[in-house]
């Protein structure tokens, strides 16, 4: 039996959410969103208790939520940095930029690096996102004005 | 060269806002859309010849027709924001600096198919561009043009779905199924003509791009919008320039523009002074064009590309300068396909895997000279045996950098490492051009 | 009813109904179509893309599974553009897929070896690594799971959610990291779990039980129908028996039959093969002390001669139909009255909507067709006016309850029976049969279809053949093989007048009296 629950306010949005579809089963990736801005990941409890909200079977919540690439399954370190790797990014120094970004992190336990594909910023490329927000056009000081407002 | 119809709005400071939009313009086709029936705006947009911009090229009109005229099921649009292609950055333009031009856009859109309600997914990834869209929309909602409150002769709900990181959710059977709470499995194909179903309702899925043309097409005629662009492509397109250019960024030209213009005047020129080598001229998954007299003198539009060899696909132009590896290059879309295969059929799934691993073991230098033959045999295997387009794209990206780049391909296999080879400098030919 | 139409098929003409599913159709008419997502019972999925075929008229080869037939439709399976299709498809199955056929189970049955002989023969040119995933995982319910033998075709997740409804398994992750699981910390758990066993096409499903036990090749499959309740699945008895040495029966399979239980068999039945196998009882006894087959003979003769008119026999409602006709003319040679109580072959708790029946007995239908009394209380009334009890494998009397054994103290009880009976010192004899794996007969199921079982291994003289038994105590008057049952005892017996065993047909026939 699951024993995850939404808090008020999350409970508020997912019933809000719930007018606007035809069916429950549509909020599957908006109920996974808010579990995981509830908690900061979505763990096999809070799968089966989405299953439940929105009547599917709860291994179709862990195959949607194993599916994409932004739902985190366990607990990661607060601080998330997804470099992008693709194509227009690498042709204007992503690599070099990542070996600075983890230069920079190295020892510290608040960041986990990821590398992502295309995040749809080539225009400003080479780029970053730091939990969620991006940073485009992003030069070794831009790096250290950023990471280091952390560290 | 640039022509404002959708990015009319993108200079002015918070034209984002509704205020400042309707002060713009906002809103202003609504009037001319309720005059007309829904058949009505459905000829207009046919006639406009206004084609998908979502990578695709379909007549939007032809799709429209598809929805039923009778039955009462109800309607859907749909809005594709998963905007995911590499090289692809312009949909998030139109969702940060001009919101209430697409809501106008899914306005006339839902009325001309009978739909009340309107979804955009948009790709998770885009967080401040579905809140900037979600903004507008309340403040719409707030000045009753949408919902309940409406005044106006239809009303339309707007939700936005957020996806959560899968490139296949572009597609648009795919996007569906995740609209649906699945994973993004694309569907197989009908054998005839039909509307896309949404729990079994009829759906239709745009561009947001494309539905952020309508009000334009629906104020001023499908004359002028036909005004620009060629005869089989006509008007204008958000094109994007990124790589190893000057002026990376987003500018909308009218369709039939020199590929190579868009690059030396718009762009800037290729950086550092290089020559250019290669583009990529439509988003990752449109075949390579090496530099020469067809780079020099092919149009942004799709029947020239095709003519290449190539796809105007999403219009997201590459480029790459003279000192670009084309083994890296390749290597790393492959594993940009690799990431993104849903895994659903065997071809694309085995397939994008193994030419990944061939291409990596090439740039190891642990390949031998069949492993090109192989290559070039999956990318063959993974071409029109598959429920999507998806493995059909891989195979043309392969063949174009093996037609073109073979060489490079052959010294890693002898050398293992990147040797440079001979960039001719192209310059503007006598071609056709249509800057005006 | 939709209509017939022609279609051609690699240069042949053949009917097929229009609107039907092409590679059904191609099937059904044994045109070799390499397959691995589409199955009968659940439908077809269009994701193996390994059921191409050329359609003229189409620019590219279609997957037959999401085709419907239409007239006039020409269609090539052997074209060598289409066999070079099968070919790098096969290829892209096998490309991570671990060479583990010496040591799996399936080997001898598996699709990918299969069509590797029908399309493959290529030699490989992978040189670069295979995707690794999880090996030997017990998924719970008999199943083992190897996450790297899979070729996602995706049949087992979807017999657990279209056919038990009970979504245990499904495809997690993605592209060539996806594969099939189960909810965190959650077991396969349901009456039919096994069943994927069989529809999985490669060895990434394999039973726990069968595990390296034995190779698919040396065992003969026997078709036969299951005998653990009363609806009669049928199966296939998959057995060995080496030269010089004993059979015995390594598992069952669900044998396909439209009419009765469709594709499936549930776990129960499935493993029931295990009592076969027990060779522990045997012979003829004695008060718990073996005797002599002649002694025994002997002795029962004396038995009915001196407790005649003071005789009642109860018979299983399991009997074979052959055993029963037997077994009533025995009964009326020796004047004895015939009871079937149905006692200990009723369980509410088993039967489901699936194939289940609450009825625990495979033969019920008979018996009452038959009209013999299967009422508790009759029999027990009768029971107490009589001195010598003749049971033929009925539970009730094999495992007495208190009440009922203490009758049976003061009675002459002789048992025939396929086990153990519980107070077998209480018995005067007991004279140990064949089970049913070991003959040929038939037995009618609730629905009233009569279907035919066909011996796999074979009865010794310490475990006879029922019939052989009774013609032997009969003094040679009552049939001694299965010809003789039924063109003489069986055609007193009103259900199956005017027919014969071997007219039965691997598919049951569906009796018209509805006696039930």
């Amino acid at each position: 039996m699951s024993t995850f629950t939404f808090t008020p306010l999350i409970e508020d949005k997912f019933l809000n959410l719930q007018k606007r579809y035809p069916q429950p089963q549509s909020l599957m990736l908006p109920a996974l969103w808010l579990v995981q801005e509830q908690e900061g990941f979505i763990s096999t409890d809070a799968m089966e208790y989405v299953a439940l909200r929105i009547e599917v079977a709860p291994i179709e919540v862990y195959r949607v939520a194993t599916f994409y690439t932004m739902f985190h399954l366990e607990k990661i370190a607060p601080y998330h940095i997804e470099v992008c790797k693709t194509l227009s990014c690498k042709l204007c120094g992503e690599e070099k930029l990542l070996e600075y970004i983890e230069k920079m992190t190295a020892g510290s336990d608040k960041f986990k690096i990821t590398k992502v594909e295309c995040m749809g910023a080539c225009g400003g490329a080479p780029m970053m996102a730091l939990n969620g927000v991006y940073h485009e056009n992003l030069t070794n000081e831009k790096v250290d004005q950023i990471i280091g407002a952390i560290l | 060269m640039i022509v404002k119809i959708v990015s009319k709005k993108f200079d002015i400071t918070d034209a984002h806002t509704l205020q400042v939009a309707k002060e713009q313009g906002a809103y202003s086709a609504l009037e001319s859309a309720f005059s007309k029936t829904p058949s009505e705006i459905v000829e207009i947009v046919t006639q406009s010849g206004l084609r998908g911009k979502g990578g695709g090229g379909a007549p939007t009109g032809k799709k429209w027709s598809l929805m039923p005229q009778k039955g009462d099921k109800p309607h859907y649009l749909i809005v594709n924001g998963d905007e995911s292609e590499p090289g692809t950055f312009k949909d998030r333009q139109i969702l940060q600096y001009d919101p209430h031009l697409l809501i106008e856009g899914i306005i006339i859109s839902a009325y001309a198919m009978n739909a009340s309600e309107a979804y955009v997914y948009i790709r998770g990834e885009y967080k401040f561009f579905i809140e900037r869209l979600q903004g507008a929309i309340d403040e719409a909602y707030a000045a009753n043009i949408l919902g309940e409150n409406s005044t106006l002769k239809h009303k339309v709900n707007i939700t936005i779905h957020r996806g959560a990181g899968a490139y296949i959710c572009g597609e648009k059977t795919a996007l569906i199924e995740s609209l649906e709470g699945k994973r993004g499995h694309p569907r197989l194909k009908p054998k005839k003509p039909e509307p896309e179903f949404y729990f079994g309702n009829p759906a239709t899925v745009n561009n947001v791009e494309t539905i952020a043309t309508v009000p334009y097409i629906v104020e001023n005629g499908a004359d002028a919008y036909r005004q620009y662009g060629t005869e089989k492509s006509p008007g204008t397109m958000l094109f994007a320039l990124s790589g190893h250019v000057n002026n990376p960024g987003v500018y909308e030209m009218p369709y039939g523009s020199s590929l190579l213009e868009f690059i030396n005047e718009i762009g800037g020129g290729v950086r550092d002074g290089k020559k250019l080598k290669a583009v990529i001229p439509g988003g990752a998954s449109t075949p390579v064009i090496k530099a020469n007299e067809d780079l020099a003198c092919v149009m942004l539009d799709y029947e020239s590309m095709r003519n290449v060899g190539s796809s105007l696909g999403t219009g997201g132009a590459i480029v790459m300068d003279e000192d670009t590896d084309m083994v890296e290059a390749l290597k790393n879309l492959l594993e940009f396909y690799h990431h993104e295969s849903c895994g659903q059929c065997t071809p694309c799934r085995e397939g994008s895997g193994w030419v990944d691993n061939i291409v990596g073991a090439i740039l190891d230098g642990v390949a031998k000279k069949e492993d090109l033959d192989t290559l070039l045999d999956v990318a063959k295997t993974m071409n029109g045996k598959t429920i999507c387009v998806f493995a059909p794209a891989v195979s043309g990206v392969i063949e174009g950098f093996l037609k073109n780049f073979r060489d490079e391909f052959e010294n890693y296999i002898e050398t293992g490492r990147y040797v440079k080879t001979h960039v001719d400098e192209i310059t503007e030919v006598a071609c056709q051009t249509s800057l005006e | 009813m939709s209509d017939l139409v022609r279609i051609t098929v690699n240069e042949k003409v053949i009917e097929a109904q229009s609107g039907a599913n092409l590679l059904q159709t191609l099937l059904d008419n044994g045109i070799e179509t390499p397959h691995f997502c589409y199955h009968e019972a659940l439908g077809p999925d269009g994701n193996c893309r390994m059921c191409m075929v050329e359609i003229e008229g189409q620019k590219r080869p279609q997957i037959a599974c999401d085709t419907l037939v239409q007239a006039d439709m020409v269609i090539s399976t052997e074209s060598e553009n289409i066999m070079s299709v099968k070919r790098s498809i096969l290829e892209l199955e096998l490309i991570n897929h671990p060479v583990d056929c010496p040591i799996c189970d399936q080997a001898g049955e598996c699709k990918l070896q299969e069509y590797y002989m029908q399309v493959g023969l290529y030699d490989s040119r992978l040189g670069t690594q295979k995707v690794t995933q999880k090996k030997h995982i017990d998924l719970g319910s008999n199943v083992m799971l190897d996450q790297e033998r899979c070729v996602l075709c995706e049949r087992c997740a979807r017999f657990t959610s279209s056919y038990t409804k009970t979504h245990e398994l499904g495809i997690i992750g993605r592209g060539d990291h996806a594969r099939i699981a189960t909810m965190p910390g959650k077991e396969l758990d349901n009456p039919y779990a096994m069943n994927v066993v069989d529809i999985c096409p490669v060895g990434a499903l394999t039973s726990k039980d069968f595990r390296f036990k034995q190779r698919v090749w040396f065992m003969k499959s026997t078709p036969s129908i299951c005998q653990g309740c009363a609806k009669g699945c049928n199966i296939y008895i998959d057995h060995n028996t080496p030269k010089y040495e004993k059979g015995a029966i390594y598992r069952y399979r669900p044998r396909k039959n439209l009419a009765v239980n469709g594709h499936f068999i549930c776990d129960d039945g499935r493993l029931s093969f295990k009592e076969q196998n027990d060779d522990s009882f045997k012979g003829t006894q004695s008060k718990n002390l073996h005797i002599s087959p002649k002694k025994a003979v002997s002795k029962f003769q004396k038995l009915i001669q001196s407790e005649k008119n003071h005789t009642i026999i109860v018979i299983s409602p399991s009997l074979l139909n052959e055993h029963i006709a037997s077994v009533l003319e025995f009964a009326k040679i020796i004047a004895a009255p015939v009871f079937s109580p149905l006692e200990r072959y009723s369980d509410d708790q088993f039967g489901d909507d699936i194939l289940r029946s609450n009825d625990t007995s495979s033969n019920r239908w008979t018996i009452k067709a038959l009209g013999i009394e299967t009422g508790y209380e009759k029999f027990i009334e009768t029971l107490d006016s009589t001195r010598l009890v003749i049971n033929f494998n009925h539970n009730l009397l094999l495992e007495p309850d208190v009440i009922l054994s203490n009758k049976l103290i003061n009675k002459i009880n002789v048992h025939f029976t396929t086990r153990q009976c519980r107070n077998e010192e209480d018995s005067e004899l007991s004279f140990a049969y064949a089970p049913y794996s070991f003959v040929s007969g038939s037995c009618v199921n609730e629905e009233g279809h009569l279907q035919a079982l066909n011996a796999a291994l074979t009865p010794t003289d310490e475990k006879p053949d029922l019939l052989e038994l009774l013609h032997i105590l009969s003094e040679k008057k009552l049939s001694q093989t299965l010809e003789q049952i039924w063109q003489r005892e069986m055609q007193n017996l009103e259900p199956f007048k005017g027919l014969d065993y071997y007219k039965i047909g691997n598919n049951g026939i569906a009796l018209r009296s509805n006696n039930v």
